[in-house]
């Protein structure tokens, strides 16, 4: 027997050689700079400038206070926040109602064609936000394509309502977020074991509860990290509500534009910021408590 | 070997984005000297779509020197740019609104007007009266354009007739209007219809104001940031009250009967853009040699006829260089009727900060 065989196999991973770390540092490098420059280092410098004061023309004091904090207790302002995170719910369920059975069906048909569906779910990210907003106005006014549509038909005498209200909302809103909702439980519902939807059946259980008690919790985990991946963006997203709409409330993201523009209010602005990356955090962390992967959101 | 090529991989990736990292950051020092050793390189912070790029074009050829644009959609990024961003302009276009806050921080410096020989084209009321906090111009000369804050009313939809702001609460509008969502104009014009200072800080006052607005908000179906053109054209909205007249009117000459502006009681708006010399400019001559080319007739009538606006230059002196039927737009006689009812505002810190906080509540009222 050699002497390397007489050695015990060490347990866990392997110990790297320092050439292995070496390369390990290095490939890490270019990222952890990114990530130290531009999303550690200026979280920082807003958390610093919540404590400030506001000075002259939108300047900063550096006096700390924590009048920032305390004015974001003030009703007007928690109610704009209580306002976000309504929308948020709301569009976070609906989008995951309707894309739900969205990714079951892409699991489920041939491969060639899921690809294609998939590609066409991620086409509406590689335009911008705003090209497709504007769009949507053009879409849905009273002079636009549905209504002149519908009016040339003589289906109607007089333009629908589409745009400006509650519905543009949540058409734009659902559009823009379904991407996010789709893709994670694609992917959960895709690894599914198709034997123990069978088994379930073969136990006599019918379509819906074989849903609640086998589907279901097994795709838990890709319903989680949508509803992380939605409501999250959707919190501090203001275009839709203003540009669909019709700005006539306020989101925690226009109060957030505002107090850095119009107000120019840096620290308090800056105070809006954290308590949204709070909430953010909070979320995150309730997710991978109820054990949630942070994987799964691209982390 | 495979180890090998990632290390490589990877040490090439961190040296493009050090690279990268680097060239972004140039030197804030503007510009090379000529022989004289004078700078030849002008930065200046501008408003978009107000100027004519071929103009500016011209300068450059006609100086020798660069100039360097930086383009803006709103004052408060200007205002970040020159306090919070080291100020490295030369040139700014200022609206009137923040010229006192902008002398009273000392971000300009004083003109020379002699050198600035074209004024003699300018509206002689526009000289007459400078700005708030710039009344004498010492620091400000109008730039190109000016415009209103006003009611404009679709003559074929709107159901009722507009004699006040206050009719934009009319129960007949309901879903009918289109409102600007800049706290200055809103609280402004709410001020004033109330025979209030539109320039009032009293905390009273404005909260009247924001009653007023609230009535109104009822029949609002969308706040615009920018342009109400949109809602006005496509029918979605029978009344808005905006800035937008003069782009409806330069637009297309089909609008002219369709839209009017409403005569109110009280008065409307006026805004109009000041050029000014920033504190940090070491070139003033540059700077002065720059900007009376931008207001010389020529010029203005460049910026007024791409972008469609009323020029602040005399007709007499202007009307050579512009089409023949430029003058029969109906915006430039309604913008001269108004000139004689309206107001200026003079952005005060305090006063933001109060109608903000009011705008934030009006903005929770009511919604669904």
């Amino acid at each position: 027997m050699k002497k390397s065989e007489e050695k015990p196999r060490p347990k866990g991973r392997p110990k790297k050689t320092r050439r292995e770390r070496m390369t390990t540092l290095i490939m890490q490098a270019p990222m952890t700079i990114w990530a130290a420059l531009f999303i550690i280092a200026p979280f920082c410098l807003l958390a610093f400038m919540s404590f400030m004061t506001k000075g002259p023309l939108g300047s900063i004091q550096y006096t700390p206070t924590l009048d920032n904090y305390k004015e974001i207790l003030n009703p007007v302002y928690a109610d704009v926040i209580k306002q976000s995170l309504v929308v948020a719910g709301w569009t976070t369920t609906l989008t995951i109602l309707m894309g739900y059975p969205l990714a079951g069906f892409i699991a489920k048909v041939k491969s060639k064609t899921s690809s294609l569906l998939t590609i066409l779910l991620m086409l509406p990210l590689w335009v911008s936000g705003l090209v497709v907003l504007y769009s949507f106005v053009i879409l849905l006014n009273n002079s636009g394509i549905i209504n002149t549509i519908l009016m040339k038909l003589h289906l109607l005498k007089e333009p629908l309502a589409l745009l400006y209200n509650n519905f543009a909302i949540v058409v734009g809103m659902i559009y823009m977020f379904l991407p996010f909702a789709v893709l994670p439980m694609y992917s959960s519902i895709e690894k599914l074991d198709p034997g123990l939807i069978e088994a379930s059946k073969d136990l006599g259980a019918g379509p819906v509860k074989t849903f609640c008690k086998v589907t279901l919790p097994l795709t838990s985990p890709g319903v989680f990290a949508a509803i992380i991946l939605t409501f999250i963006p959707c919190i501090g997203y203001y275009m839709v509500t203003d540009m669909l709409g019709g700005g006539t409330s306020l989101m925690i993201g226009n109060l957030i534009y505002r107090q850095f523009t119009i107000s120019r209010n840096w620290p308090f602005g800056a105070a809006l910021s954290v308590v949204l990356a709070v909430i953010i955090f909070l979320m995150v962390f309730i997710y991978t408590k109820l054990g949630g992967d942070l994987d799964d959101l691209g982390a | 070997m495979r180890s090998k090529s990632k290390v490589v991989t990877a040490l090439c990736l961190s040296t493009v984005m050090s690279i990268g990292f680097l060239s972004g950051c140039n030197s804030s020092e503007s510009g090379s000297a000529d022989a004289e050793g004078q700078k030849k390189e002008l930065n200046i912070c501008i408003w978009d779509g107000l100027f004519s790029e071929e103009a500016i074009k011209q300068f450059e050829e006609e100086s020798g020197c660069t100039v360097n644009i930086t383009y803006i959609d709103n004052t408060d990024t200007m205002i970040s740019k020159l306090v919070e961003g080291g100020n490295q302009y030369d040139v700014c276009d200022i609206e009137a609104a923040y010229v006192k806050s902008f002398v009273e921080n000392g971000l300009l410096q004083e003109m020379d007007h002699s050198a600035i020989t074209n004024e003699e084209y300018v509206e002689p009321a526009l000289m007459e009266n400078g700005p708030i906090g710039d009344e004498e111009m010492k620091y400000t000369t109008p730039d190109s354009n000016s415009g209103y804050t006003a009611i404009i009313y679709n003559t074929e939809t709107c159901p009722i007739e507009i004699d006040s702001l206050t009719d934009l609460a009319d129960p007949a509008l309901e879903n009918q209007v289109a409102l600007v969502s800049s706290t200055i104009s809103l609280y402004g014009s709410a001020l004033s219809s109330l025979g209030y200072s539109p320039n009032s800080t009293s905390e009273q006052e404005i909260s009247e104001a924001n009653d007023l607005l609230a009535k109104i908000k009822k029949n609002v179906k969308t706040f615009v940031s920018e342009s109400a053109v949109s809602p006005l054209v496509n029918g979605e909205c029978s009344v808005a009250l905006c800035w937008d007249y003069s782009v409806l009117c330069f637009e297309s000459d089909e609008y002219w009967d369709q839209f009017a502006i409403a005569d109110i009681d009280s008065k409307y708006e006026k805004f109009i853009q000041y050029w000014g010399i920033t504190s940090t400019c070491e070139n003033t001559e540059l700077a002065q040699e720059f900007i009376n080319y931008m207001i010389s007739p020529e010029t203005v009538a460049m910026h007024v006829d791409e972008w469609g606006q009323v020029p602040m230059v005399q007709q007499q002196y202007i009307e050579e260089y512009l089409p023949e039927d430029f003058y029969k737009n109906p915006c430039i006689e309604k913008y001269n009727e108004l000139s004689e009812k309206s107001w200026l505002v003079a952005v005060d810190d305090e006063q933001i900060n109060l109608m903000d906080k009011y705008y934030t509540l009006l903005m929770g009222e009511g919604t669904e």
